[in-house]
């Protein structure tokens, strides 16, 4: 039975704390979004408003970048009459209702309760002279911007309406955005864009942009971590290389041995976090398949780099090998011994 | 009348290990007379390195006294015993224990540079050291490059480049071929002509026979 | 202590590539927590700036009744139009039991010669304009990242140079001390620019508190002497108008508000403008109350995401700082086996931490500071962690070496316990 070192303690502290690292920034970024999105009315901050758009057929208007049309009924209420995105808003109450045929609404707690009670259990909301049966309440259970909000799905307006309406792109990027702007322009001249204005906390605290700069910082740490760590566990078990070499070892089966024990650590480093992150209630299924990914990215990682490391060994000896054979010596075929 | 050049008196020496305290040497005397080529034989773990460190002042022991003339090295500070061992000995590990981050004449300088010497005095005693052990040419290259035997004259000169009162050598001869063996040996032999006081470790008995003093350390270090 | 020198220099040389990492780990370390310092930065300036505007407050809009144009021109004409509206504007200026917030969205043309505002190169542009009086800059608190704020000599007559403030996203096209001709409610001025204001400076107007300055020319309410000409007269009409229709800011509470309606009565006994009205009864709240929810949440979510990352860094630095120096300690021993004292050592340790976390922290800030994003306080704060980094390592690779058996180490080719 082999003996544990103490210095593999330090290999597993290290994994483990750069998890748990990477799973806080998955969960600050799943916040970070949701109060962007419940501080600006439920927009990213990327809105395009077009105006003169009456013409614009918007089955043709592309589905490579994941964007929500709706057309402006008040400043409080917004029809939605295109999304590419699988998006869901959150939620307080009920369902958010995506493909569902018909029509339907979500609304704002602060709507919720001026709005006639649910008769057999389902409550209606009557707007542009149509009913909509309202399937959610979108918002937290703190005071939000969206608690006046109303989200119209599957409403009919006559087309004279649609030629002085107000439409809101709402793109996730802002390349997305650009796309959608250019492609619009360039197939419809008569339309005005500009740009929405962007409030709430993705304004006022600059999140996007900072946002952007720490993952770019997190990814520069999270390598140099996985690099160094890996290189002292390399050097560490050097000595160990070298013995199974003598031994008659071929270098493959000793990298074979090094990467499962790359796997073993980094499987032990997600069990614990995120067992821990499951059990103790921080973390929900979609975010553990999130923690997954994660986790094969920082395996595949310690993975390549212990390759390079001893490839960086192989090119050694195949430069004796070189060495010796310009020196005159024949290479033994493995049989011949 | 010959003269004591370094004395113990009850040495011990106890170590922590996981099963419990280990004894290594226990309450040892040994007199080590000046100009002297002195063995220290015992089996292995018996603590002949660790009496080697103690009388080159690299450790302390945990009792008695180490007499260097009448100054006990176990009770002068880190500064005097660093004095006494940049000063007065030199030392060859058993390992040798050659830099690599440096070439062999920076190692062989290593000694002279704590010393505080300066550069033209390096170069000259460097040069002087690696003549008389044949490995001038050597002086440029890197350590890992060297033969065994080659590095064991390398940590031979780094040690002998200050002309120390008293050499300290572990196993010297330890995994070395016969010719380099007898290199070795001719080379201590030398020094010793030359008035350096000679302490190694050895459990060769082709070493020993050539030691002017023999001391056995059994087991528990007595 | 060339020695030292000499010797931390071999050691870099020798380990090139795993101190290069190791001074870009702890640079990208700084420039995270110099990131996140001013991300907290931002969110702590929005939610202290809505709290100080909106926290147990009530705001009223005052409005004057002439909706029906007969009756304002009725009151125009008479003689001593001018001078009622002054002295009614002067009189909610002094106010006691509540402040009074002049705030007007009149847009002003600029005769853009040099085509600087816009990029088709117009001659006369309309540009969106803000006017306040001194008591809204005040209670606002607008903070001038270039140039300077409204001082009050700034709302007293100066003839047709009208000192402006600009918004962020002018902050390109102009610079302070330019002078662009314009016109204001049809009268020929020269606006000054004195100063740029902070990106996304906020203020509340027209049920908006979230009404962003970034695209405004910010104009102040002068008090203007007594006109000269009847043009005078009717341009300081037009504006004192526009003055005496703003919002009344008050503590919240019923006796506050009967306070501030019984003033108002008084204002209007004593001035002889009666036509008012109020719009609203704090309409803000609710949604002031949303904002401020999310953003202390959301500051809140900032703050530990930052202790997060600096402990876990902390931990992952400090782990490799010491798995680096028990590295050291072997060649340490070889060179304290040739005469160097422990002290030397104790210094060469000291030197090469300093060397790898002032160099990182010299290029972190240097990063910081291209993507501006510092200040003093993250100064400060860098030069802390760096301190602190420095006496931490230095200490337990001091302590290692003070206590470990130097020879021991040498002889243990492998820890095994």
């Amino acid at each position: 039975m082999r003996a544990t070192r103490r210095s593999v303690v330090f290999y597993f502290l290290i994994n483990i704390v750069l998890y748990i690292l990477l799973t806080g920034f998955l969960l600050y970024f799943e916040k970070q979004t949701e109060y962007d999105l419940l501080s600006n009315q439920l927009y990213y901050d990327n809105i395009l408003l077009i105006y003169n758009g009456g013409n614009i057929d918007w089955a043709d208007a592309g589905d490579s970048e994941e964007y929500r049309v709706y057309v402006e009924v008040s400043q409080n209420c917004r029809a939605l009459i295109k999304d590419t995105s699988k998006w869901t808003p959150p939620m307080l109450t009920g369902y958010y209702p995506g493909e569902e045929t018909g029509a339907a609404a979500v609304i704002g707690q602060n709507v919720e309760k001026s709005i006639y009670p649910a008769v057999n259990g389902v409550q209606w909301i009557r707007l542009i002279g149509q009913e909509f049966r309202v399937t959610g309440v979108v918002g937290a259970e703190y005071a939000t911007s969206c608690d006046d909000l109303i989200l119209l799905f599957g409403a009919q307006f006559e087309e004279s309406d649609l030629d002085h309406m107000i439409y809101i792109v709402d793109a996730k990027t802002q390349t997305g955005a650009q796309k959608i702007a250019g492609s619009l322009t360039a197939g419809y001249p008569e339309i005005q864009i500009q740009p929405g204005a962007i409030r709430g906390t993705a304004r006022l605290t600059k999140s996007s942009y900072f946002y952007r700069l720490l993952m770019i910082e997190l990814l520069f740490i999270t390598v140099f971590s996985v690099y160094i760590s890996g290189r002292f566990r390399h050097e560490k078990y050097d000595m160990n290389y070298k013995v199974y070499q003598i031994c008659g070892l071929p270098l493959i089966f000793i990298l074979i041995r090094a990467e499962l024990e790359v796997l073993v650590i980094n499987s032990i480093s997600l069990s614990v976090v995120s067992g821990a992150g499951y059990f103790g209630g921080l973390l929900t299924r979609s975010q553990l398949e999130n923690v997954m990914r994660i986790s094969i990215g920082i395996t595949t990682l310690s993975a390549i780099l212990e390759a390079g490391f001893f490839g960086h060994q192989l090119r050694k000896l195949n430069a004796c090998d070189r060495r010796l054979r310009r020196c005159g010596a024949k290479k033994i075929r493995s049989e011949r011994l | 009348m010959k003269d004591i050049i370094l004395e113990t008196k009850k040495l011990c020496k106890r170590f922590k290990r996981p099963g419990g305290t280990q004894t290594v040497l226990n309450k040892v005397n040994l007199q080590i007379y000046r100009g002297e080529m002195t063995a220290i034989r015992g089996k292995s773990g018996n603590g002949k390195s660790t009496l080697l460190n103690i009388l080159a002042a690299t450790m302390r022991a945990d009792s008695g006294k180490v007499l260097y003339g009448d100054i006990d090295l176990q009770r002068l500070s880190n500064a005097g015993r660093a004095r006494y061992r940049r000063e007065k000995i030199g030392y060859i590990p058993q390992n040798l224990y050659l830099l690599d981050d440096r070439n062999v004449f920076m190692n062989i300088a290593l000694p002279l540079q704590y010393a505080g010497e300066k550069k033209e005095n390096i170069r000259k005693k460097v040069e002087e050291a690696a003549e008389w052990l044949d490995i001038v040419s050597l002086l440029g290259k890197a350590p890992q490059t060297l033969s065994r035997g080659e590095k064991q004259r390398v940590a031979i000169c780094r040690s002998v480049v200050k002309i120390p009162e008293i050499l300290f050598a572990d196993e010297p001869t330890g995994s070395l071929d016969e010719e380099n063996e007898q290199l070795v040996l001719e080379m201590f032999q030398s020094l010793k002509i030359q008035g350096t006081t000679i302490v190694l470790t050895t459990h060769d008995d082709s070493v020993s026979q050539i030691c002017d003093e023999v001391y056995h350390i059994g087991s528990f270090g007595r | 202590m060339k020695v030292i020198m000499r010797e931390v220099l071999l050691y870099y040389r020798s380990h090139k590539v795993e101190n290069i990492v190791f001074v870009c780990q702890i640079t990208v370390f700084f420039i995270l927590m110099g990131t996140f310092f001013a991300f907290t930065g931002e969110a702590h300036y929005g939610k202290s700036n809505i709290e100080r505007t909106y926290k147990d407050k009530a705001i009223y809009q005052l409005i004057d009744g002439y909706y029906d144009p007969d009756a304002f021109t009725a009151f125009r004409s008479e003689p001593n139009a001018l001078n009622i509206l002054k002295n009614y504007y002067h009189a909610l200026m002094n106010a006691e039991s509540f402040q009074y917030l002049a705030m007007f969205d009149q847009s002003i043309t600029i005769n853009d010669v040099n085509g600087a505002a816009d990029s088709d190169g117009g001659q006369l542009k309309e540009a969106e304009a803000f006017q306040m009086n001194e008591q809204a800059c005040q209670y606002f608190e607008l903070n001038v990242i270039e140039g300077r704020a409204f001082q009050q000599g700034d709302f007293d007559d100066n003839g047709n140079v009208m000192p402006v403030l600009m918004g962020s996203s002018y902050m390109n096209a102009f610079e302070v001390g330019d002078r662009l001709p314009a016109t204001y409610y049809q009268k020929e001025v020269e606006l000054e620019i004195i100063g740029f204001l902070r990106e996304n400076t906020m203020i509340y107007y027209n049920g908006n508190y979230e009404f962003y300055l970034d695209q405004y020319i910010i104009l102040p309410y002068i008090h203007y002497d007594a006109p000269q000409t009847e043009s005078d007269e009717s341009f300081q009409e037009i504006v004192y108008f526009a003055m005496i229709n703003g919002y009344i800011s008050i503590s919240s509470g019923d006796a506050h508000t009967q306070d501030m309606m019984a003033e108002m009565e008084a204002i209007a006994e004593k001035t002889g403008f009666y036509n008012y009205v109020f719009i609203g009864s704090n309409p803000n709240l609710q949604q002031y109350r949303g904002l401020i929810n999310i953003l202390n949440k959301n500051y809140d979510l900032i703050l530990s995401l930052l202790i997060l990352s600096f402990l876990v860094n902390m931990v992952t630095l400090g782990v490799q700082a010491y798995m680096m120096q028990q590295r050291r300690l072997r060649m340490m021993a070889i060179h304290y086996l040739n005469g160097a004292t422990l002290q030397s050592l104790m210094k060469q340790i000291v030197m090469e931490v300093l060397l790898v976390i002032g160099l990182a922290a010299f290029l972190g800030w240097n990063v910081l500071v291209r993507l501006k994003i510092s200040n003093i306080v993250i100064l400060l704060i860098f030069l802390m962690i760096a301190v602190t980094f420095m006496i931490g390592i230095s200490l337990i690779s001091i302590c290692k070496l003070k206590n470990a058996e130097l020879m021991l180490t040498l002889n243990q080719e492998d820890d095994l316990q």
